[in-house]
């Protein structure tokens, strides 16, 4: 049995390359800007649209992805057909698990997330992560205990960024 | 002139305003009290590349955890 090793920049690397429009969310963007919580998946909001199916699906093929939790049996073409089929999905990659949902809770998905995201590079790769605020409105939404957890900690980042910046205007 | 932000509203005008738009306040704990921030800190001072690499190596690390020892 081969480890897949959980890696969020190769599968954003592929995403990217083929033109895929989306924002990084949940835990990892969480990390991206600065929280501890440890994330070992990735999850984004993607745009949609065909064109933009059609791109995600490719990088997804190339990643050998498959539907997680699908029994071998039932076949489930990774193609912009199935990314029409339905709003989220949950896919087991050649570098980990990715989390694509076109409507998270508290949200009306990509349009309304990708106002406030800001622009991060990860090594070579040019990403929109979503905004802190709107991480921290989506956990207080779903409300899930494990999210309500991670709110606390994306809170206690915001007044510390806060923070800093009101130290640096002196 | 409130959304200009021209203007700060009184709190019978927020109230009201929210009520039209589906809301009411509520006193809640702020959140974020209580948590300890060294760590926090710590990532701060790093790009989002260097966070990035650091979220990796956690999960790797955590991935080497037997399981039934975290739920």
């Amino acid at each position: 049995v081969t480890q897949i090793l959980f890696d969020p920049i190769r599968v954003l690397k592929h995403l990217t390359l083929h033109g895929a429009r989306f924002v990084v969310i949940g835990s990892f963007a969480g990390r991206l800007w600065g929280s501890n919580i440890v994330a070992d998946d990735l999850d984004v909001c993607y745009a949609r649209d065909r064109k933009n199916y059609r791109a995600l699906a490719t990088a997804l093929r190339e990643m050998s992805a498959r539907l997680s939790g699908r029994r071998e049996e039932i076949p489930f073409p990774v193609d912009a057909t199935a990314f029409e089929s339905g709003d989220d999905f949950t896919f087991e990659t050649n570098s980990g698990i990715v989390g694509f949902v076109s409507m998270p809770t508290g949200s009306r998905g990509f349009p309304d997330l990708i106002r406030g995201a800001s622009e991060m590079v990860l090594d070579s790769v040019r990403v929109h992560v979503a905004a802190l605020e709107d991480l921290i409105w989506l956990k207080r939404a779903s409300g899930r205990p494990k999210d309500l957890v991670e709110l606390e900690i994306l809170a206690a980042l915001r007044e510390e960024i806060e923070c800093a910046k009101r130290e640096s205007r002196g | 002139l409130i959304e200009d932000e021209k203007t700060s509203p009184r709190f019978e005008t927020l109230e009201r305003l929210l009520v039209i738009c589906g809301f009411e306040l509520a006193l809640i704990p702020l959140a974020g009290v209580g948590i300890d921030r060294t760590a926090i800190r710590n990532l701060l001072r790093l790009t989002p590349a260097e966070r990035a690499r650091i979220a990796v190596q956690e999960a790797r690390n955590l991935e080497r955890v037997p399981r039934g020892l975290i739920s």
